[in-house]
């Protein structure tokens, strides 16, 4: 009896885990719009009165970045802009080997040379050659304070300079990246052999030898020539830039010697760039406190990082409290920021693919890359349309940056943003020029569409 | 005397004992509706008002048709009518444990969904304290969520459309507490006192991952509790071997207190909403139900049939946006047993046979709307989902119609008892086969085959003995 009643209970138990352990639902009906009772919803809004602006940052690295600036071009609403580029090269090698050796009356001295490569970037009207001239620096190429603390030099450093030591032209052809070698005085090249001679005789006191060299060779500066109109821009490899000084020793048969003074580091060469000429307003542009909205530009803004002039986009701060204050959540927010037609040149878009947000802000003090809820950094992807250039846009993921905004809610700062700046290291060029369509055009305007999910909330 | 003292002691021990293993159980099944996901029911309109409603009644009733107002049985704990426990056995302590295991197929005009799960259907335990008074407590479910559904949503402003996929879990329990004595033969007023309490839980996720947003998780728990009570009358004459007997039961409309709880998350942050425990805008009551039954029995021969009506016209949607309203709802049902032999008879004879069928409206009235079907020239099914062809696609719309009583259940049930051993413990089986619902107007039909399992233990508590 006992057992009897032990069996009916386990199985009673058994079928009991059974059945409450096992279930099984394949999927979802659907039954027609409007019968699951839900207050959800999502909108799209792009009605947000979103703004451009252009400001300009103070101060604007160029050194490091492996490019000789040089020549002048206008540009539309930021006038002419002019670049020269300034390095300092170190004491000579011969194979390899520092050395101020020289073979007194056996050694003749033939030229000196400046030897550069082309990288293929230009600007401007490129069927016209550009006339250069490299000058000796009148004063050491030295960093200030702020710049030793930078590690780097900015783009409104300048240094005076004494005498011009060659002038050469040159003329850019698409794809091809030459390296060229132009004669320098020869002036310059009796007195870099004297001086070389001269420092011949200290062969056993290398510092002695080095301070004279920076006192003969500050630094040098290749620029457009005085006089000269040019109208395009063109960029060398900094890496490749050296005076090679040439010679040759008599005897039965003739050597021939060269001498290299090269690049000292890659952060001693940079390039000063400023501009004239500009559009109203844009001369107001003086530093990172002012900037030019884009009601006072024609509606658009202005990327071009060589000069510090970079495109803001202002998040105004009335929506985000607005939104703040609803139930809901941005699930998607995406900026589409269109390119004026004809802003740059459809062989180069490759190159604009490494544009990337930042955050900014009232003060135009750029913060933190943006990323994205993945924690990947977001960029600006190109949607490019080959058969109609207005039609290409920009879109940038905005979302979670729109989030962390909305999260601090009364406490929403004024005057956030966003910057568009070329990543680090990935910069095709400081002097891409960039026009932006502004929040106000008519068509192709840039705007935020903001997909927003309302909850269905109890009251 | 010493020995009474002794036997009282031990019963109510054994009682209190009882009492707790069904406080246990009972407590665990309402943890597994809320938690393991086990749903007693899978109906799409489970997604309205308080869900799908549930019997409280044995195994036997349901398979005569979930007849039982008019029982008055000795065997089993009649808990359908407070009234019901007034012919328990003296001498003997009732313990019913039931489970509840269904299959159901709900089709729409272009999809299917099939869904199986089991859950706990209920405990009771019964014993005559006195011998006009008969006391029972138990826990049974009241009604139950199960659904999952999905729908095409529109992104305002945009051309963008997105699913969401909902699913509900949870309903209404209850304990309770019943009293019934005999005032006068063949007269039986009985009295339950109930706690009422359970969840109603929706979630809802919205895909907007395709429109290259995130997807968002909504989820919404309405939590409602309230004492309630329920009254119930028996009569029953018996004329030569016929016996014929009368029942009713009554509950008033009731006030339930609730409270929700709000969850908004997606992939990325998991609290960008949550509200807790907040009181709700609109009240919810229970409706006033009442009910009759009547019940003939001559021999191994008994038949019963029931009528009961819930004024669920007079209540209030519970849930913030249902765009439905409640209707009167009424339900008929019946059935006949069969007793194959005697007490005495070997186990294959003393098989008791059912048979029952039952009809009911439902409380949930669908309102009209409009039916969007794609234009299947631009796009493609696949999975039960519409998948356009270049991102949007062109759509029919029409007049559902919908205002017609379409969720009327129609059930057919069979059972059938079994002793077991020599033992008055017994095994009861009951299957009910329902179908309800439409195909039409874009609604779902639904076939549902459920199958309890009863176990009734009945012990022989308060037999004194004569020899130690």
């Amino acid at each position: 009896m006992y057992l009897k009643k032990k069996k009916t209970w386990a199985t009673a138990v058994l079928t009991l885990l059974m059945m409450v352990v096992a279930s099984c639902t394949k999927n979802e009906l659907y039954l027609g719009a409007g019968f699951i009772p839900s207050y959800t919803s999502t909108q799209m809004d792009n009605s947000m009165p979103i703004e451009l602006s252009t400001f300009k940052l103070d101060s604007v690295v160029t050194s490091s970045q492996n490019r000789i600036w040089v020549g002048s071009v206008n540009m539309p609403v930021i006038g002419d802009i002019h670049s020269e580029s300034y390095f300092r090269l170190d004491e000579p090698v011969v194979k390899g080997v520092r050395t101020y050796s020289w073979l007194n009356k056996k050694e003749v001295y033939d030229s000196v040379c400046i030897v550069l490569r082309h990288t293929g970037e230009y600007e401007g009207d490129t069927t016209k050659s550009v006339t250069l001239d490299v000058r000796m620096l009148g004063e050491r190429l030295e960093r200030t304070k702020r710049e030793e603390a930078a590690g780097a030099f900015f783009n409104k450093r300048t240094f005076r300079d004494s005498v011009s030591i060659g002038s050469f032209s040159f003329l850019p052809m698409p794809h091809i990246r030459p390296r060229v070698r132009y004669r320098l005085n020869d002036e310059f090249g009796h007195d870099l052999t004297s001086f070389i001679q001269k420092m011949a005789r200290h062969d056993n006191d290398a510092k002695l030898q080095k301070q004279y060299f920076d006192i003969f060779m500050p630094g040098i500066k290749i620029c457009s020539k005085e006089g000269s109109d040019p109208k395009s821009m063109i960029a060398f490899r900094a890496d490749s830039v050296m005076i090679v000084l040439h010679s040759h020793i008599l005897g039965l048969t003739e050597k021939k010697i060269e001498r290299q003074f090269k690049l000292t580091e890659l952060n001693y060469q940079f390039n000063h760039v400023w501009n004239e000429n500009v559009d109203p307003g844009f001369d107001k542009l003086v530093n990172k406190k002012v900037q030019i909205k884009e009601a006072a530009s024609g509606l658009h803004s202005v990327l071009y990082e060589g000069l510090g002039y970079y495109t803001r986009v202002n998040i105004p701060k009335p929506v985000l409290e607005s939104w703040s204050q609803y139930y809901g959540h941005v699930v998607k927010a995406t900026l589409k920021i269109y390119l004026e037609k004809g802003c740059y040149d459809r062989r180069e878009i490759s190159k604009f693919i490494s544009l990337y947000p930042y955050a900014i802000n009232r003060y135009n003090v750029v913060g933190d890359p943006l990323y994205n809820a993945a924690g990947q950094q977001v960029r600006a992807q190109l949607n490019f349309n080959s058969q109609s250039l207005e039609e290409s846009y920009y879109t940038i993921d905005l979302t979670y940056f729109i989030n962390m905004l909305l999260q601090q809610q009364e406490d929403i700062e004024e005057g956030m943003g966003i910057v568009l700046m070329w990543q680090a290291g990935m910069r095709p060029t400081n002097y891409n020029f960039m026009l932006f369509n502004g929040h106000g055009v008519e068509r192709h305007k840039t705007e935020l569409e903001v997909y927003y999910y309302d909850y269905d909330r109890e009251y | 005397m010493t020995e009474n003292i002794r036997m009282g002691k031990m019963v109510r021990r054994r009682i209190v004992r009882a009492a707790v293993a069904l406080l246990g159980i009972a407590w665990m099944t309402a943890g597994a509706t809320d938690t393991a996901a086990q749903n007693s029911t899978a109906s799409p309109y489970s997604i309205y008002g308080v869900g799908t409603l549930m019997q409280k009644e044995d195994a036997t009733s349901t398979g005569m048709g979930h007849a039982g107002l008019a029982l008055s049985p000795s065997k089993w704990l009649n808990v359908s009518n407070p009234a019901g426990i007034g012919n328990l056995d003296t001498l003997s302590f009732y313990f019913n444990f039931q489970l509840r295991g269904f299959y159901a197929h709900n089709e729409t005009w272009n999809e299917q969904q099939s869904v199986y799960s089991g859950n706990i259907d209920g405990i009771a335990m019964g014993f005559r304290a006195r011998k006009w008074l008969g006391i029972a407590f138990g826990y049974a479910p009241v009604s139950g969520i199960g659904y999952n559904l999905k729908e095409l949503r529109s992104v305002q402003g945009a051309n963008d459309e997105y699913y969401i996929k909902a699913s509900g879990q949870g309903g209404l329990q209850q304990a309770y507490l019943t009293g019934a004595f005999t005032p006068v033969k063949g007269l039986t007023i009985g009295a339950s006192l109930r706690m009422l309490w359970g969840s109603i839980k929706h979630k809802e996720i919205a895909e907007l991952s395709t429109t290259g947003g995130e997807d968002m998780v909504n989820e919404r728990k309405y939590t409602l509790n309230n004492l309630d009570y329920e009254l119930g009358i028996q009569y029953g004459a018996t004329f030569g071997k016929n016996t014929v007997r009368v029942g009713a039961v009554f509950s008033d409309k009731r006030f339930l207190h609730q409270s929700y709880d709000h969850d908004a998350s997606n992939a990325i942050v998991s609290n960008l909403m949550h509200d807790d425990d907040t009181p709700l805008r609109n009240d919810f009551y229970m409706p006033r139900s009442y009910g009759v039954g009547l019940s003939y029995s001559r021999g191994r021969l008994l038949g019963a049939i029931d009528y009961k009506k819930m004024e669920w016209s007079k209540t209030k949607p519970i849930v913030h946006g249902e765009n439905i309203s409640y209707k009167d709802c009424y339900s008929i049902g019946g059935g006949l047993q069969f007793s194959a032999g005697n007490p005495n008879d070997p186990f294959y004879k003393r098989i008791q046979y059912r048979v029952g069928y039952y009809y009911a409206t439902n409380y949930i009235k669908l309102h009209e709307g409009t039916i969007r079907i794609p234009n299947t020239t631009d796009g493609t099914w696949s999975n039960g989902e519409f998948i356009p062809n270049n991102g949007s696609a062109s759509y029919y719309y029409f007049d559902t119609g919908r205002s017609e009583n379409y969720l009327a259940e129609k059930t057919f049930t069979l059972g059938f008892s079994v002793p077991v051993g020599r033992s008055a413990n017994i095994l009861t089986f009951a299957f009910e086969r329902t179908e309800r619902g439409t195909e039409k107007h874009e609604l779902a039909s639904e076939k549902i085959n459920v199958i309890k399992l009863a176990f009734t233990v009945h012990e022989t508590w308060f037999m004194k003995s004569k020899f130690d």
